[in-house]
């Protein structure tokens, strides 16, 4: 089942000078039971996305096109954000107060929606903190970045949301405390039977983690499919460029490491045509002149790309 | 080879709260002319606090040993160049400021900062440019430029690719690598990336708690990791192929505080190869073939192949 459909969305930010335009006719869906993951480099539009999922758009900026869809009918971010929509944010310190206890934010929050405190203690047994009724006189600075990750998790999934969105969810942690991250994801989707989006810079953390990805580039959704095929049969150019900089695949050579040559376009001043046509190997006069253009493969898998086979 | 640096028993100790508790415990290494050895640890394995030892930013217990003047042959790179560079000064003026700091003459300041830039791949008219007008792989540039100011023989670098695109690191490495094999430099690399340092390190110290657990050439640690936190750091790094996923986290637990640090071998409450040994007695580093050190009771050992 379809739980969120983003058609065709465009966001601008407006600054005073020209419009950035931050997301560009992006459409993803999320079906529940599934990790989505969505993936790019900064400036790529991906936390554009997860905060218009979650109704936490700053002032400045200005959706001028396309539309959210909820369980079939038009998202209300904001209404729904806390109930039927939760996220986990990259570094948790930051999201709760500093001088209030856990127990305390948590139940602030979980009382309005009918949470109670023993289920609040529950949920914070079942994402992996050693003796939580004590935890639940700490405050957040007494916990670790990993406990203060996993305390997120647990009062993102205490009102029992159908959709949960983790933007950099292990990118603040320790290589072995996101080990313990990755895996306490997986352990709680088999319960969960709404739908994961993480929002990730980082290919390993959707290699383990998700279904499907969406590979961002300059506010477009370049490539999307199962995570398998753009792992190892990815089409569009920036998906194998990006993949094969990353020394995490390259076996020791000890020669130069691979880049992408050039530069992300300024998202004031797009080029004509394609976005990623200045810095592609595979570009013809057509990607400059007509753009880019969307081609559906087997197995769902879409790359915007004429040149795409 | 001779040895550029050399660190003797080096021990750092703060005053906490709780009393006084040693950062760096005993950690002795070397580094010869024209080798990159990597530092790996997670956060408070006291890397960062090491390297500051190393340069005399902050004062250790033990012996420091340079081949040359330490507080000029050898530069650091800071991990957050926006940061460490001042808002209001051009990246010029902030990359010819070790002259000034060490009174060395310039014959003409913009020339040099024109030379300097051209080292790193910058056009000259970054010099006039402020700080927060360069992208995160130009900043970096830049305090590469700035650390080889005066012709180091030793460059530190503390996470020199933290916070960058994966596409943009690659940059980042390839030119420190040049410049190493240009200009003759030895690195100190500080990293928690796995993947990076891989690349990069001619041979790779493990930190734990403030410790160096296990020492070596960088492809033999990765292929045959002898200490059992090794292994798991090495396991736990995530694999960009979706068909090697992980069943399960390799460690449990968390770094303990070094204001708890627990008996013995400081590893073994986490440990999956412990005995009752570990908890009893410390082990101590010991050689564990030619070139590799490790401080463990039960190194992993290689299986003769059957």
């Amino acid at each position: 089942m379809t739980l969120l459909s983003v058609e065709h969305l465009s966001i601008d930010y407006l600054t005073g000078g020209a419009p950035i335009h931050a997301l560009r006719d992006v459409s993803i869906k999320a079906e529940a039971g599934e990790i989505l993951g969505i993936v790019g480099e900064s400036g790529c539009g991906k936390s554009t996305l997860s905060l218009a999922l979650a109704g936490l758009l700053p002032a400045a900026a200005r959706q001028v096109g396309g539309a959210l869809r909820f369980r079939d009918a038009p998202l209300d971010a904001a209404r729904l954000r806390g109930r039927e929509v939760a996220m986990v944010f990259q570094d948790p310190m930051t999201a709760f107060n500093p001088v209030l206890t856990i127990g305390r934010q948590l139940m602030d929050f979980g009382a309005r929606r009918g949470v109670s405190r023993a289920r609040a203690v529950e949920m914070l047994a079942l994402t992996g903190i050693p003796s939580p009724e004590e935890r639940f006189s700490a405050y957040p600075h007494e916990l670790s970045g990993g406990m203060r990750q996993r305390v997120g998790l647990a009062a993102a999934l205490m009102v029992e949301p159908s959709l949960l969105i983790a933007d950099e969810p292990t990118t603040a942690l320790d290589v072995t405390t996101e080990a313990q991250i990755i895996a306490l994801f997986r352990d709680l989707r088999r319960d969960f039977g709404g739908a994961i989006i993480i929002v990730t810079h980082h290919l390993g953390v959707v290699a383990e983690l998700c279904d499907r990805v969406v590979v961002m580039y300059a506010g477009e959704a370049v490539e999307e499919g199962p995570v398998d095929q753009i792992f190892h049969a990815p089409k569009h150019p920036y998906t194998r460029a990006l993949l094969a900089c990353d020394p995490a695949r390259i076996a020791k050579s000890g020669g130069a490491l691979p880049v992408i040559e050039g530069r992300v376009p300024s998202l004031a001043a797009l080029p004509p045509g394609c976005s990623f046509a200045p810095r592609c190997p595979r570009k013809t006069d057509a990607c400059e002149t007509l753009g880019a253009e969307r081609r559906v493969f087997a197995g769902g898998q879409s790359v915007f790309c004429r040149e795409a086979t | 080879m001779s040895a550029l640096l050399t660190a003797a028993n080096l021990t750092v100790r703060a005053r906490g709260l709780k009393g006084r508790v040693s950062i760096i415990e005993n950690v002795s290494l070397a580094i010869a002319a024209g080798e990159t050895l990597g530092i790996v640890g997670e956060s408070g394995s006291g890397k960062t606090t090491l390297i500051r030892a190393l340069i005399g930013l902050l004062k250790a217990e033990g012996v420091v040993s340079f081949d040359g003047h330490l507080r000029r042959d050898a530069a650091m790179v800071f991990q957050d160049p926006i940061a460490s560079l001042s808002p209001r000064v051009t990246i010029g003026q902030i990359i010819t400021e070790p002259f000034v700091i060490h009174g060395v003459a310039m014959a003409d300041r913009q020339a040099k900062a024109a030379e300097l830039l051209a080292l790193v791949g910058l056009a000259p008219d970054f010099a006039g440019r402020y700080p927060y007008e360069l992208s995160g792989g130009q900043a970096r540039r830049a305090g590469v430029a700035r650390a080889l100011a005066l012709k180091p023989k030793l460059v530190i670098a503390d996470e020199p690719t933290a916070g960058l695109d994966v596409s943009v690191q690659g940059e980042i490495l390839n030119l420190m690598g040049d410049l190493k094999r240009r200009l003759g430099l030895s690195y100190i690399i500080v990293t928690h990336n796995l993947a990076m340092i891989r690349h990069v390190s001619d041979r790779l110290a493990i930190m734990y708690l403030g410790r160096i657990v296990e020492e070596g050439p960088t492809a033999e640690v990765f292929a045959r990791p002898r200490h059992p936190y090794t292994q798991s750091l090495i396991a736990s790094e995530p694999v960009p192929d979706p068909r090697q996923r992980r069943a399960h986290a390799p460690l449990q637990g968390e770094v303990p505080s070094i204001f708890a640090r627990p008996p013995a071998c400081e590893f073994h409450p986490r440990c999956p190869r412990a005995a009752s040994r570990c908890a009893a007695e410390a082990p101590e580093l010991t050689r564990a073939g030619q070139s590799r050190i490790v401080m463990c009771h039960y190194p992993i050992v290689e299986e003769p192949l059957a």
